[in-house]
């Protein structure tokens, strides 16, 4: 059976949408790394004409972690004979310090997290593999919109202070209705902005929720 | 005997006319003569019916015999035809004007200015405006309109969520656009002129308030994406 490297890995996810992982699990090389880093900043230049604004600058090792991440929670997924060890040394968080390249150049591929995170909706809400997600999930919440996390104040002062993670951060959740992300009083601002008057016909719960976000009143 | 029937001359069809409307009554070709019945016979038949050129009047019993007005002995039976209600029978027609009216002049449409508040539904803005509006427009904003850019750098947006930018707004009647508070003289020549001047509807018929017009294609309309907008000035500015 044909190895599937990590660089074409990402290009079926980015270009596609459908992925084959490999059925055991070996480590990357160092030219596998370079090449899927390579793959990596020519989609970071297709997505620049899309992107509200001037996106955040490419960063190689943020965007090689987010799709290592990303293929090995897709193996993790599918190879259900893995220890919790196993799955935890595979899932290891960012080491860097978070900022607008870190999100935006992870975001590359972590923005399929909530797709993945769908597919694993079958395991027990206890497996590790879940709970690793939603930590993932959690750690990252621009590209996890959609999905129900608690706040991240570090994260989201990134994306409110960077132009185009806000305006597409603003975006993503008026696409998913993720009314839970509207967490900092500038984000609520936004986004009725952007509904203006047509919220009604948007997003019509939107009315329900307060500017400060301590309950849903309906 | 309960049922009255009648025969004509095919020659005097048309005076069936008279009683198309009369409910119940039958007629059938045989020959060249035309066969009516449906008359039930009462005191008081209508005279409509009495007044039709009928060459023979016949009385019919419940074994279909024919008895002639006044008579007690049968003198033939009714025969096997396709009977059909009389407004089928005879279909309506429109008549023809003997003179038809003509025109001695023509008449001049022309835009005036119109009180009447009409949606927008398509907008004339410049490129640089679109372009700057796209850099930061909520992506759900412009899934709502597409665009055409002139070589004069105009951009041409149509959507019924038209963006809040400055340009020129235009109303929309099917597939023409004209300025907003403005209207045709008359108001009801506009179905005229969408089928004379785009009678495929393949088109956009915009009337500017100069009193020019242009037909914009609307295949050149594309999805308003950023990139769509990016790109577009990019192939633009090359040119």
């Amino acid at each position: 059976m044909k190895t599937v490297t990590l660089t074409d890995f990402i290009t079926d996810l980015t270009q596609q949408g459908n992925v084959t992982v490999n059925a055991t699990i070996e480590p990357f090389s160092e030219i596998e790394k370079q090449e899927a880093c390579q793959v990596l900043e020519q989609y970071y230049a297709t997505t620049l004409v899309d992107i509200p604004h001037t996106a955040p600058a490419f960063l190689p090792e943020a965007a090689l972690w987010g799709a290592m991440l990303i293929y090995r929670a897709c193996q993790s997924i599918l190879l259900r004979h893995l220890t919790e060890s196993q799955v935890r040394t595979y899932l290891l968080p960012y080491s860097g310090p978070p900022s607008a390249e870190a999100i935006y150049s992870i975001d590359l591929t972590l923005r399929f997290l909530p797709d993945l995170m769908h597919f694993a909706k079958g395991l027990s809400p206890d497996d590790v593999l879940v709970q690793l997600l939603r930590n993932t999930a959690q750690s990252w919440p621009f590209s996890s919109v959609g999905v129900d996390i608690e706040e991240n104040s570090d994260h989201t002062t990134f994306i409110r202070l960077h132009p185009s993670l806000k305006y597409t951060y603003v975006d993503r959740i008026i696409q998913k209705r993720d009314h839970k992300r509207l967490t900092h009083p500038e984000l609520y601002d936004l986004v009725k902005a952007a509904l203006g008057i047509h919220a009604d016909r948007f997003w019509p719960e939107l009315k329900h929720v307060t500017k400060d976000l301590t309950h849903i009143e309906y | 005997m309960k049922e009255q029937i009648l025969v004509f001359n095919h020659t005097d069809k048309q005076t069936l006319g008279a009683v198309r409307c009369i409910p119940g009554l039958r007629a059938a070709e045989n020959g060249d003569h035309i066969w009516l019945r449906g008359i039930v016979v009462s005191e008081k038949i209508d005279i409509r019916i009495r007044q039709l050129p009928a060459l023979h009047t016949y009385f019919l019993d419940e074994r279909n015999r024919l008895f002639p007005a006044g008579g007690v002995t049968p003198t033939g039976t009714l025969p096997s035809l396709s009977w059909q209600p009389l407004t089928t029978f005879i279909s309506v027609e429109l008549p023809v004007s003997v003179l038809p009216g003509k025109f001695q002049r023509p008449h001049i449409a022309q835009l005036v200015a119109s009180g009447q508040e009409k949606p927008g539904a398509a907008l004339l803005v410049s490129l640089a405006t679109w372009k700057a509006y796209a850099e930061t427009a909520p992506e759900i904003r412009l899934q709502q309109v597409r665009f055409a850019v002139s070589e004069k750098e105009e951009v041409f947006i149509i959507g019924d969520l038209l963006p809040s930018i400055p340009g020129k707004e235009y109303w929309r009647h099917n597939t023409l656009l004209v300025p907003s508070g403005y209207d045709f003289d008359p108001p009801l020549i506009t179905d005229i002129i969408e089928k004379k001047l785009n009678p495929q509807k393949g088109n956009l018929l915009v009337f500017h308030s100069s009193d020019e017009w242009e037909l914009i294609p609307l295949s050149c309309f594309v999805p308003a994406t950023r990139s769509a907008i990016r790109l577009t000035q990019v192939s633009h500015e090359t040119k």
